[in-house]
């Protein structure tokens, strides 16, 4: 992949004769597009066959607000990310169709509380978590907790949506990936990627 | 002609780039190595 973006990244240098600086940022650009563009197609096709698009996207979509704000641990190569990213939400989607249902009101509603409880905890202790390809700079971490905070409330008021108009397949692959999400932010989720990495 | 191509392409480019380089982390899979310039 790092190839391709290469080529293209050089195509655009001679193009429009870019510097170094520029010639990277179109490299990056370019690898992040395709990663996105790979990701939601396996994502949709994987879903697709088990019949739970809605449920896997609201796992995938709940997971990547969170991400987007608070960092998060990442594996060592785009293929292990792919595949994990698809695994998890197809598996959180399936989990909230087939599990969703048996759920009682209360039940539910204690797991959104406890859920809140912990997000709100992890989010004030390790957000935002960093990974060394991209570092986040001192003066925005403060930035970046207040924001998982408030996406963390924003999800709150989304899930309860989703169980009192009677939708619990989507509360639970919501809260499957939310849930997720908190932990690859804790040393725990960082040790669990490192150990799918492949490293000892 | 490729040159204006290429020129509202980078455009695009430079606009997603940054748009990835607001957030704490790559939302799906694998996080690429941030450049310096928008870290």
């Amino acid at each position: 992949m790092e190839k391709w973006a290469g080529k293209i990244a050089f195509w655009f240098k001679n193009q429009l004769q870019l510097d170094e600086e520029k010639t990277e940022v179109v490299a990056y650009s370019v690898t992040s597009l395709f990663l996105l563009f790979t990701n939601l197609c396996f994502i949709f096709i994987v879903c697709r066959l088990l019949g739970i698009v809605k449920e896997g996207f609201t796992a995938a979509f709940t997971a990547a607000a969170l991400r987007s704000v608070t960092g998060g641990a990442h594996l060592s190569s785009s293929r292990r990310c792919t595949i994990l990213s698809c695994v998890l939400p197809a598996s959180f989607g399936y989990l909230g169709k087939h599990a969703g249902p048996l759920l009682s009101l209360k039940i539910s509603a204690g797991i959104l509380l406890l859920n809140l409880v912990w997000a709100l905890y992890v989010v004030a202790q390790y957000a935002p978590a960093e990974v060394k390809a991209r570092p986040i700079r001192p003066e925005k971490r403060g930035f970046y907790r207040k924001a998982g905070m408030v996406a963390t409330l924003c999800w709150a008021v989304l899930a309860g949506y989703f169980l009192y108009a009677g939708y619990p397949a989507l509360f639970v692959a919501g809260s499957c990936g939310f849930l997720w999400q908190t932990i690859t932010l804790t040393p725990l989720g960082f040790t669990i990627y490192y150990r799918l990495s492949g490293k000892k | 002609m490729k040159r204006l191509i290429a020129g509202v392409l980078f455009s695009l480019l430079s606009v997603f780039a940054l748009a990835t380089a607001v957030s704490a982390s790559f939302i799906w899979g694998y996080q690429p190595r941030l450049p310096k310039s928008l870290q």
